[in-house]
């Protein structure tokens, strides 16, 4: 028994470093994304109509197509242009690394979600409430401050959390699509090479897979956390607002 | 003497719904003009004109002697100076239906984030005057609370108090009281007759005929987006010529 739980505990060792690429595959995109998720939320709920049309369409190609084919796609691309504009530009270290294209293509992605998810929102922060702001002589910046923000990301807060899962999880294809530079390997590409070597799927899955679940659970207890405190001001006695989760698994 | 507010000819239209079609009125200071008129009549869009949350499609509102400058024609029609409309706005307290407290923010801060925000006082002074002013509607002891804590009457005398906090030349309330119960009703109809004694300008919109008639100065009847009748408490309620306003006074006699 002891032997497995030493063999246990070394495994989990392994894993540390792998899952660092994956904690910054995340938290990198998710940071970029969500601020460039709140332009395109705001450019879709704007008034001029082909701002609004083409943040639309941009929302539409990347929920609708699977992330899997966007990562190969990208790749592809970016590889396409190597010869004719990253090499002569001398960037092609930097522009074509794993830890530059991954992040890329998770952003392209998450701001999709996280706009549709903004924009939702946005649609439904109180009309009174933003009245009442007007009334009082407050400029767009104020009411943004005061009424829109606070509203948006309240109503926007538990379907980010799940937002922010499911980056986690997809980070796991990035070293799926592109190749491993030296040895900067994920959770994902860690527990792969292990399995080629000894084919104990279990010790090496179910560990990479723990990671992800334990790491998983971390954000939805602080997301958790978060989200009561910012709506405190609705329990009136006991009945606070919990986050209920439904992560989707698969896009 | 100067009025303090004056409406020019204002017509204001939804599409094809002609909502306003051409009302003068003008106010002296300390007047309490209370609106009344059925369902429909264009009260609220009339009131709403005032601030320019609704721009009327033609016609003018000046207040204090300042007239609000409007650009383009028509439905296009919109303020043309941002600085004056949000000056001349934050000089006009609001009161509406449905409260509309900001629900995140406490009692407190929604009565103290314009002054601080918008008229950029200096936050002693505005709290000083936001904890008088709660005192004042009698909800001193919710500062602190969330409007969802509170009573529908409690949320509509903090947004009174809210109105209040930003010193305003002119009072408009919108029904203030047609989304509460009976007995809360009353509370909010005694904030609103104290302020109309202190000699405020008020425009007050409601159905509430037996108020109407204890508060104002003057009263105004509204069918069909025409002042069809105006004048004293008096003339309106108990001399009037108008069918459709004694209609409308019996018919609300019934409710
Ligand atoms: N924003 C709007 N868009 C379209 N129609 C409106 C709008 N606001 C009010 N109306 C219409 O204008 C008419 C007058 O409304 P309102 O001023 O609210 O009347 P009152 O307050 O006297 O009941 C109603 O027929 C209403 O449906
Ligand atoms: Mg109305």
């Amino acid at each position: 028994m002891t032997g497995f739980a030493e063999t246990l505990w070394a495994e989990i060792l392994i894993f540390f470093r792998p899952a660092l690429f994956n904690i910054y595959f995340a938290a990198v995109s998710l940071a970029i994304g969500f601020v460039l998720a709140v332009a395109v939320a705001f450019a879709r709920n704007g008034k001029n109509p082909i701002v609004s049309h083409l943040a639309a369409g941009y929302i539409y190609a990347f929920r609708g197509s699977p992330l899997f084919i966007q990562f190969f796609m990208f790749y592809s691309i970016m590889l396409a242009l190597n010869a004719v504009w990253w090499r002569p530009l001398g960037i092609s270290g930097v522009v074509m690394h794993p830890l530059f294209i991954g992040p890329l293509t998770l952003v392209m992605n998450t701001v999709a979600y996280t706009a549709e998810i903004l924009y939702g929102a946005l649609r439904t922060v109180p009309r009174g409430e933003l009245e009442a702001a007007r009334a009082h002589g407050m400029s767009p910046l104020q009411i943004f401050r005061t009424v829109t923000w606070p509203n948006m990301i309240r109503i926007a807060w538990p379907a980010y959390t799940n937002e922010v899962v499911f980056m986690f999880h997809a980070t796991a294809l990035v070293y799926l699509t592109l190749p491993v530079v030296g040895n900067q390997r994920d959770i994902m590409n860690t527990a792969r090479f292990l399995f080629e070597r000894d084919y104990n799927a279990i010790l090496h899955f179910s560990v990479a897979g723990l990671y992800f679940l334990v790491i998983s659970m971390l954000v939805f207890f602080v997301f958790g956390r978060i989200y009561e405190r910012m709506m405190r001001h609705l329990s009136v006695n006991q009945d606070r607002p919990r986050l209920r989760f439904a992560p989707k698994y698969i896009r | 003497m100067q009025s303090i507010l004056t409406i020019n000819e204002v017509h204001k239209s939804f599409g094809d719904l002609e909502v306003l079609k051409g009302v003068t009125l003008s106010a002296m200071r300390g007047d309490v003009v209370t609106l009344i008129g059925s369902s429909g009549s264009g009260k609220s869009t009339l009131l709403r004109c005032i601030n320019m949350l609704e721009v009327p499609n033609s016609g003018t509102v000046a207040i204090d002697g300042e007239e609000i400058a409007l650009t383009g024609r028509g439905p296009d029609r919109r303020p043309s100076d941002a600085n004056q409309i949000r000056r001349i706005r934050s000089e006009i307290g609001m009161v509406f239906q449905s409260f509309n407290l900001w629900a995140h923010m406490t009692v407190l801060e929604n009565v103290m984030e314009a002054p601080l925000r918008v008229q950029k006082r200096p936050e002693r002074d505005v709290r000083a005057d936001a904890e008088e002013l709660l005192d004042k509607v009698g909800i001193a002891d919710k500062a602190n609370a969330f409007p969802a804590q509170l009573s529908g009457g409690q949320q509509q005398r903090a947004a009174i108090a809210r109105a209040l906090c930003i010193r305003p030349k002119i009072m408009l309330f919108d029904e203030p009281t047609s989304a509460l119960d009976p007995e809360l009703e009353i509370e909010v109809l005694r904030v609103i007759k104290m302020l109309a004694n202190e000699g405020r300008t008020m425009i007050l919109v409601t159905h509430d005929m037996k108020f109407a008639r204890e508060v104002a100065d003057k009263v105004v009847f509204l069918h069909q987006g025409r002042i069809e009748e105006e004048g004293t408490v008096d003339a309106v309620f108990s001399s009037t010529q108008s069918d459709r306003l004694r209609q409308f006074l019996r018919a609300a006699d019934h409710t």
